[in-house]
């Protein structure tokens, strides 16, 4: 019989009220350690994704959609640029590597790539089954739009004109799928890959006039440029350089991603504070039933005096009465935390938006047991305190 | 078993709610404190058990002065050498019976006992003579030398009555423990002999 059981004893004796406060913070728990989980992946995704490229170059614009658009894929590019411009900036030598990218069409609600192989090696990606293109209108699956739409190998579909399902089907330019990929956890899984002469094809029809085939090379274009750079100081000089001597845009993800972090973080924050709040009402609903407890047991408190228990030891019986409120609140709250995440990601994966695996828990997340045995041992300080220094003999004579 | 030497009690600042010049008890021997109602029956008994301290004077229990203590030993002399029964017999309505008695165990800081009957009720489940006989068991569970009892008949009938003083004497009796009753019950008198007789606090102050 410890002071512990003890403690649980009066938790056990009430459940409604224990129910009540254990809800209560676990509600705070679950609010603050959902917004660190959805961050925390929201944060690990973009970085995946943006990981290895230094800068993206494309048409004039909002910088941030640049990057939506040419890294994420979650929104519509700014525009085209020249495909003259684009190689003539891969001359510099500042840079590295390359990759372009052709945006335009889409299938089932998955944007289709013009690009090269290069890509696919960014993001480290391996063949499930198949190939890498050799030629126009083959293409290559990422791991989620297989899955999703139940195509393979040999599996032939029409791209359609911008995002939206349903929009003008490109009906004579048939695609055939020579490969898929395994999945890479990045933005990879969620796009249908081929090479950028298919985009052109796709576009321009079959031209076998040299003449006119001439022409229209002058004028082809692509969407955006992945850039690497050749040496860390090319970030001090190339950026400045594209936005001011040509008529395209450099974005910085990692910059781009701060601002973007920083903007949505305010909401984060609101959502946190939130969580702050309900745990401060958590706090106070606990005072409030520790003060109470400490009137109701004002004589079973006088009782444990006369066997013997020392004031400290009644203090802390209030005190791990808390304690264990806390430690259930809080675990009720990760669980919490994790099911709202799940939740979240099973409606972000319906948009197609940033995956989110609401299911991993980390070490780290422990830390949120802190400010819920925090707000329980506040809650807890100044009733144990009183209990402490009751009067006993007082209170056995009141009754007797 | 109790020596008590020139004691003054009174809260601070006010006047003293009692005195007592010369008092002994042996051990294994019975008393009952009687007198009118507000002479400081429960006061004495609260002094001897050291939840209260007096103002001068001192109260040795058991060969220890209990004014020398600290406050944490107190606590402790308390629960491991002296046995309190309240008038509400009151027992712990979150914790079952046997768990009443293992809980005194625990804070004195003895060896809990294993117990082989099961003894699962909550108070609210056991009838006022069952709990009565729980409360005096777990006054006892820590084999003190000292048994304080508070008005411990007060409000039962002649049947009641008998049953409980028969079994704190018997009780008492057979594991050789000193019994101190505070009580205006005149139904004990023929029970317990001996009797310190505490005077009115008019009186008391007037000495």
């Amino acid at each position: 019989m410890t002071l512990l059981q003890l403690a649980w004893s009066y938790l056990r004796a009430r459940p409604l009220g224990t129910l009540l406060n254990v809800v209560l913070l676990a509600l705070g728990v679950g609010t603050i350690g959902f917004v660190l989980i959805v961050n925390g992946q929201i944060g690990d995704s973009l970085t995946r994704d943006a990981k290895g490229i230094d800068l993206v170059v494309g048409a004039k614009g909002s910088p941030i959609q640049l990057m939506l658009a040419g890294i994420f894929h979650l929104d519509v590019p700014t525009g085209n640029i020249p495909l003259k411009s684009a190689q003539e900036l891969a001359k510099d030598p500042l840079i590295r590597r390359v990759i372009p990218l052709s945006i335009a069409d889409s299938f089932r609600g998955y944007w289709i790539v013009g690009t090269t192989p290069d890509y696919i090696d960014l993001y480290h990606g391996e063949f499930a089954s198949g190939r890498a293109w050799n030629d126009r209108m083959q293409a290559v699956l990422g791991s989620a739009v297989a899955e999703r739409t139940k195509l393979g190998l040999g599996d032939r579909f029409v791209g359609s004109h911008g995002l939206a399902e349903g929009g003008p089907v490109h009906g004579d330019s048939v695609y055939s799928i020579v490969g898929v990929l395994k999945p890479t956890g990045t933005v990879l899984d969620r796009l249908v890959l081929v090479n950028t002469e298919s985009i052109w094809f796709v576009h321009e029809g079959n031209i076998t006039d040299p003449e006119e085939l001439k022409v229209i090379g002058e004028e082809r274009q692509v969407t955006a440029l992945l850039v690497q750079y050749a040496t860390p100081l090319a970030a001090v000089s190339l950026p400045r350089k594209i936005n001011s001597e040509t008529n395209m845009q450099a974005a910085s993800p990692a910059y781009e991603t701060a601002r973007l972090f920083r903007m949505i973080g305010v909401g984060a924050d609101v959502i946190r504070a939130f969580g702050g709040v309900v745990l401060a009402t958590a706090a106070l609903s606990l005072f409030i039933a520790l003060y109470h407890a400490l009137n109701e047991r004002a004589y079973d408190i006088a009782v444990l005096r006369t066997l013997g228990a020392r004031p400290a030891a009644i203090s802390m019986m209030l005190m791990l009465e808390a304690l264990i409120l806390a430690v259930l609140g809080g675990v009720a709250g990760l669980v919490l935390a994790h099911g709202l995440a799940a939740i979240l990601s099973w409606w972000m994966a319906k948009q197609e938006s940033v995956p989110i695996d609401p299911w991993t828990f980390s070490a780290k997340e422990l830390w949120l047991l802190v400010p819920s045995l925090l707000a329980a041992g506040l809650a807890a300080l100044l009733p144990s305190w009183r209990a402490a220094q009751a009067n006993i003999s007082a209170t056995l004579a009141r009754r007797a | 078993m109790i020596r008590i030497e020139q004691l003054r009690f009174g809260y601070s600042g006010g006047p003293d709610v009692l005195r007592l010049p010369q008092f002994a008890l042996e051990a294994e021997s019975n008393i009952l404190v009687v007198g009118p109602s507000g002479c400081g029956k429960t006061t004495l008994l609260h002094l001897i058990a050291g939840l209260l301290l007096p103002s001068s004077g001192s109260i040795i229990v058991d060969g220890q002065d209990l004014s020398a203590l600290s406050s944490h030993e107190r606590d402790r002399f308390r629960g491991r050498h002296i046995g309190i029964v309240l008038q509400q017999f009151h027992l712990l309505p979150t914790l079952t019976a046997l768990q009443n008695l293992l809980v005194a165990q625990s804070i004195a800081g003895l060896p809990v006992n294993r117990v082989d009957e099961r003894v699962d009720a909550y108070p609210h489940q056991l009838s006022v003579g069952q709990q009565q006989r729980v409360a005096i068991a777990r006054a006892l569970v820590n084999r003190p030398k000292l048994l304080l009892a508070d008005e411990p008949t007060s409000n039962l009938d002649d049947e009641a009555c008998a049953s409980v003083i028969d079994l704190l004497l018997s009780a008492t009796q057979q594991h050789a423990v000193s019994l101190v009753i505070a009580t205006h019950d005149t139904r004990l008198k023929s029970k317990i002999p001996r009797q310190l007789a505490l005077p009115r606090r008019a009186e008391q102050q007037a000495a």
